[in-house]
């Protein structure tokens, strides 16, 4: 290609003369320039590089001290993490007083009810306790129907005819009702000094009052024990109303006596009524 | 090694790759820098810039593309032409190429009759405008092909090829009592 561009005849006489035209010699200070500039740029560190390899001088004193200041902040730090504080709440002192309240249990109450039809042929039994000096014996119809005639059928039938029934005779000061059949199964109502006696026990607490009854050798224990015996079977079979009329006192120990399930079984002595002669003999 | 491997090497700091590269190409560039500008502080500056900015950058240059002298001829030219338009700053590179009248070459070259024929050459070729005048260089003094001449110069090969047949006309009415009498 070069030497199609020189096809011209003329142009290799020019170009000879053109090559006439000398160049001056390179000045040795470029290649100095040339060269410092070369190794300025390639030694030239980057910042990263003199961050990391750069160095400045420090006074010792200066050292010191912030290595010292290092060392406390360090301490410290260390110190909050080992001992954090505990955040307490303030201690309140409160002056409790202690009071006991008793709570009453309710116990459950069975609580039968008993209706008794009236029956027009039949007047209203009534019972009243009555003074010992005036106290009358009282034998409730049916009497073969009694536990008690169940247990001394003998005694029963030897004190049958003494014995002054009120059955049919409504006093006019005794207006209690009764129920009909529980009393006629139990009631006993007698001004003998063994049933007063008794009478008089019921105050005592059942259990005592049983206890003693029946561990005495008396007889009028056995009586008070039999009575009180009846008293429970009457209590036994639920009819409290009956119990009443012994007294107010008597009607705690019949609850009492519920609630405890005491149950007093009569003990009868079928010559106990004998042995006592006048004791119980029918007014 | 080629001069990939060695700008390579010396863009890592290998000191005599770079000498190497240097001393393979140094000459080159000043000659057309000198050549261009007619000064040898200029060539120097121009020299200078153009290896510094070659070793800064040297992912600029693609080897594919071009041979690495023709990339520093390029080079040196555009550090020519900046130097030129602060010479100069109002005149254009199409208005330097302008031709210039017949009457005003004349009175310098005849200025020059006694001086060294280097001189006149020197000077018929400052005549010349900056376009033709590095196609001329490059081509009669630097030996380089018009392909390559059309890379260092970013034309065509045909437009460098006009440029140089009009400066070769140019420079042969300028030079022809020379040739004349060389004859």
């Amino acid at each position: 290609m070069r030497n199609e561009n020189h096809s011209s005849p003329e142009k290799p006489e020019l170009h000879e003369l053109l090559k006439s035209w000398e160049v001056p010699e390179i000045p040795p200070s470029l290649n100095r320039r040339v060269l410092s500039d070369y190794r300025q740029h390639v030694n030239r560190v980057p910042f990263w590089k003199k961050l990391f390899t750069s160095s400045v001088r420090i006074p010792m004193p200066l050292i010191l001290a912030q290595a010292a200041l290092l060392l406390i902040a360090g301490a410290a730090l260390i110190y909050s993490f080992t001992h954090q504080p505990t955040t307490t709440a303030p201690l309140v002192v409160t002056n409790t007083k202690i009071e006991k309240v008793e709570i009453p249990v309710v116990q459950e109450k069975i609580i039968t009810k008993i209706v008794y039809t009236t029956q027009a042929s039949k007047p209203q039994i009534k019972f009243v306790t009555l003074p010992p000096t005036q106290a009358e014996e009282v034998m409730v119809k049916d009497e073969a129907a009694s536990p008690l005639a169940v247990a001394a059928p003998e005694v029963n039938r030897v004190m049958t005819p003494n014995l002054t029934a009120i059955r049919n005779l409504p006093l006019p000061e005794l207006e209690l009702p009764a129920p009909k059949q529980n009393f006629a199964e139990t009631a006993y109502i007698s001004d003998s000094p063994f049933a007063v006696l008794a009478r008089n026990n019921f105050d005592l607490p059942a259990t005592l009052f049983a206890q003693r009854a029946e561990s005495s050798p008396m007889k009028f224990g056995k009586i008070a024990s039999s009575t009180a015996g009846i008293m429970m079977k009457v209590i036994d079979n639920k009819s409290t109303r009956m119990v009443y009329r012994f007294g107010g006192r008597t009607k705690t120990f019949a609850e009492e006596a519920i609630l405890n399930r005491i149950l007093f079984r009569p003990r009868v002595d079928p010559n106990w009524m004998a042995s006592f002669g006048d004791a119980c003999a029918p007014h | 090694m080629t001069d990939e491997s060695l700008l390579n090497a010396a863009a890592h700091g290998d000191e005599s790759s770079f000498c190497l590269l240097y001393e393979r190409h140094r000459d080159v560039v000043f000659r057309f820098a000198y050549r261009l500008l007619q000064s040898v502080e200029l060539a120097e500056e121009i020299t200078h810039d153009c290896f510094l900015s070659l070793i800064k950058k040297p992912a600029l240059f693609d080897a594919k593309k071009a041979s690495l002298k023709t990339y520093l001829c390029a080079a040196a030219r555009n550090q020519a032409y900046k130097r030129w338009k602060k010479s100069s700053p109002e005149t254009s590179l199409e208005e330097i190429s302008v031709e210039p009248q017949e009457a005003e070459f004349r009175s310098p070259l005849r200025r020059m009759m006694s001086a060294e024929m280097s001189n006149v050459v020197q000077k018929a070729i400052a005549e010349l405008p900056p376009l033709q005048r590095e196609a001329v260089i490059l081509f009669e003094f630097e030996e380089l092909s018009l392909a390559e001449i059309a890379e260092v110069v970013n034309a065509d090969v045909g437009t460098v090829k006009s440029r140089l047949h009009r400066a070769r006309e140019k420079l042969r009415i300028l030079l022809e009592p020379y040739i004349n009498g060389s004859n």
